[in-house]
């Protein structure tokens, strides 16, 4: 069976889930592993020379002379090495192998976004390394972390659930946290362009937790109940909340009537296991659009609050064309795209700062570059960054296909940033 | 500010050859830039379904390439044709497609030897001085169409004129100018026919040949006086990146 070629991917150190854009309804849907059950667990079996996975992984450990493979995440991040039945492997191989039998369902991939607890480089690192190595193209591979989700996945829901903050509860075995999506404050105020973030705004570990999950005790649940109402409070203090998500295995017992009736007043509830890797499906949707569609724009610490733009005509309207947009990472934001140039005057830069709002206006001139009229001399427009505050930007010519070939001309220009450093902790 | 048009993302694997022109297209771009340059070429050889089918495979411009398949089907002009593609490539202004729609309207309801006019036209304004010529001379040469106005065979000989003019073959524009003044017997022609002569022929031999006529030597007064205001408003010491361009262009010729 074969399902869509745009893929969400929620991966953490014990499950992976997927969900895919369905072409009939437009939606992500999510792949179904058996009966209303949606998480793979991330083990593999090793048993006479073949792997298996997920839940069949672990039903083969029963078998004798089958070797179960379960901590891959971690052992990967730690590039170690496994002995397995008198065999070396390298644990980032078998994460890559865990990943290609779970998709092996999807005949073409045409973008995915992983999306994981909490993001780092490594992480970025590997699981594009592992992205490429299954066949689909580097630009088309992107990584997150379950905050930028939440926030994706909300932008593809009705406006009145986020008209003002939004709030996701996650809670396990142990510990609860508390999310809130909320729109920023800047300095930006030429375009209709919306800033959004999401913080984590409290965190609680809940010996109570133990009554309840896995399984109820419901004598021991009030405490419990009590005690995650409080923290609800404490979480909504005077905050104009629009919607609420429920999200982890700590919450499929009902042992919270109490605090439902928090949660529920004056706002919507909802609960599900599939918010993350729906949110990453909706990402890896949007990246393939070459209209960018006109949602909030998702900042945070690690992303950069400036942007750089050219002005063209793009698709018949003037407008200004970001080659390096805000909320991109610049470890990520090397691009290239090609332009006709009407004449060879100079072309201005804007870069545009969400921290000052301030504008700042560089040329490039294109002097040696001969004149062709009639749209007929094409640039390609590189933008390589050499670290987070530098930003090159190539322009080459070309060539027109048969009609011209190119003169050679070439022009960089490097235009300095603030970097991310510092500046988005400046917004509020 | 120098202006930019974002090109399309798609370049395609497998080109497009244009027979007409034997070049090889890979972009919409390119198409365009063919169309908009080539507008006296355009015919049913680049009205077809394979250049749909194109579109649709390579550039998966689908719905450019259905609405030209539905055209074809229904027995649409090729000026339609022409102006869907340049309006689905989004490349040019509004004032610059009214204009090429205008040149195609006129194109339209012009005899073959006027769109071959066009052609040597444009040909001359991009340059191509050799080809132009030659376009030029298969009108005058050819056969004669009668049913266009009797002055269009003059302009042609002045236009022809002009082109060997541009190319320092003066005798031949001299000549070709002779021809277009009989026809058109315009002024400006004469004017033209007395520079060529005036480069051409040696000193005493022009003047001689002026003085045989009053109306010469006031045309030569006049064209006298151009000149030395054309002398003074130019200068002689051309830029280094001009002398570049000069090269560059001989060396391409």
């Amino acid at each position: 069976m074969s399902h869509g070629s745009i893929i969400g991917y929620d991966i953490n150190s014990k499950l992976c889930q997927i969900s895919y854009y369905s072409e009939d309804s437009q939606e992500p849907e999510t792949l179904e592993i058996g009966v209303d059950n949606y998480q793979i667990p991330l083990a593999l079996a090793y048993y006479k020379d073949i792997w298996t996975y997920g839940k069949n992984a672990q039903r083969m450990a029963t078998v004798r002379g089958c070797v179960l493979v379960e901590d891959i995440w971690n052992s990967a991040l730690k590039k170690e090495r496994l002995q397995i039945e008198g065999n070396e492997f390298e644990a980032v191989h078998l994460l890559a192998e865990f990943i290609h039998q779970t998709l092996l369902t999807f005949k073409k991939i045409e973008s995915i976004t992983f999306t994981v607890p909490d993001m780092s480089e490594d992480i970025r690192y590997l699981l594009k390394g592992i992205g490429q190595k299954l066949g689909i193209p580097k630009e088309a591979i992107y990584v997150q972390d379950y905050k930028e989700s939440f926030c994706h996945y909300m932008f593809n829901q009705p406006k009145e659930l986020w008209q003002y903050e939004a709030a996701l509860f996650y809670c396990d075995e142990d510990v609860i946290r508390a999310f809130m999506l909320r729109e920023l404050k800047t300095g930006y105020r030429k375009g209709k362009e919306r800033f959004v973030t999401v913080d984590k705004v409290a965190e609680a570990q809940m010996e109570e937790l133990e009554s309840v999950y896995p399984v109820l005790n419901v004598d021991k649940a009030k405490a419990a109940d009590e005690h995650f109402k409080c923290f609800i409070q404490s979480v909504f203090d005077k905050k104009l909340v629009s919607s609420v998500f429920l999200t982890g295995d700590g919450f499929e017992n009902s042992w919270y009537p109490n605090s439902l009736r928090v949660l529920c007043n004056g706002r919507r509830a909802f609960m599900g296991n599939n918010l993350y890797s729906k949110g990453a499906c909706y990402t890896a949707h949007r990246r393939m659009e070459e209209d960018q569609v006109d949602a909030p724009i998702y900042l945070d610490s690690t992303k950069m609050t400036e942007q750089i733009c050219l002005k063209m005509r793009i698709r018949g309207e003037e407008g200004w064309y970001p080659l390096v947009a805000w909320g991109s990472h610049w470890y990520e934001a090397d691009k290239q795209c090609e332009v006709l140039m009407e004449d060879t005057s100079d072309v201005e830069i804007h870069v545009e700062s969400l921290v000052t709002g301030k504008l700042r206006v560089e040329t490039v001139s294109f002097s040696g570059l001969p004149e062709r009229k009639n749209y007929a001399l094409r640039i390609r427009i590189r933008t390589m960054f050499t670290d987070e505050r530098t930003c090159h930007i190539l322009f080459e010519d070309i060539g027109f296909g048969e009609f011209f070939p190119s003169t050679g001309f070439s022009v960089e220009k490097v235009i300095e940033l603030g970097g991310s450093n510092g500046q988005f902790s400046s917004l509020s | 500010m120098g202006s930019l048009v974002l090109c399309h993302r798609k370049r395609a694997k497998h080109p497009y050859e244009i027979s007409r022109i034997h070049k090889r297209i890979y972009t919409i771009e390119e198409l365009c830039y063919y169309l908009c340059n080539n507008l006296y070429l355009i015919d049913y050889t680049i009205m077809n379904e394979q250049l749909c089918h194109w579109l649709d495979s390579e550039l998966e411009l689908n719905r450019l390439a259905e609405n030209l398949l539905e055209l074809i089907k229904n027995h649409g002009s090729v000026e339609k044709f022409v102006m869907t593609v340049l309006e689905d490539a989004r490349i040019y202004t509004q004032g610059e497609l009214a204009h090429i729609q205008n040149v195609l309207e006129k194109l339209k309801n012009q005899k073959e030897v006027e769109r071959q006019k066009f052609k040597a036209d444009t040909l001359m304004e991009s340059g191509e001085l050799e080809s132009a010529i030659l376009v030029y001379m298969s009108i005058v040469n050819g056969e004669r169409d009668d049913s266009v106005d009797k002055r269009f065979y003059g302009r042609v000989y002045a236009c022809l004129a002009g082109a060997y003019g541009r190319a320092f073959l003066y005798e031949e524009a001299a000549r070709m100018y002779e021809k277009a003044y009989r026809i058109c017997e315009d002024n400006r022609m004469l004017e033209g026919y007395l520079y060529a002569c005036y480069r051409y022929l040696p000193v005493d031999e022009y003047q001689k040949m002026i003085t045989q006529s009053d109306v010469f030597l006031d045309v030569d007064n006049k064209l006298a006086e151009k000149i030395a205001k054309v002398k003074s408003e130019i200068s002689f010491e051309p830029s280094q990146r001009l002398w570049e361009e000069w090269k560059k262009e001989y060396r391409r010729g």
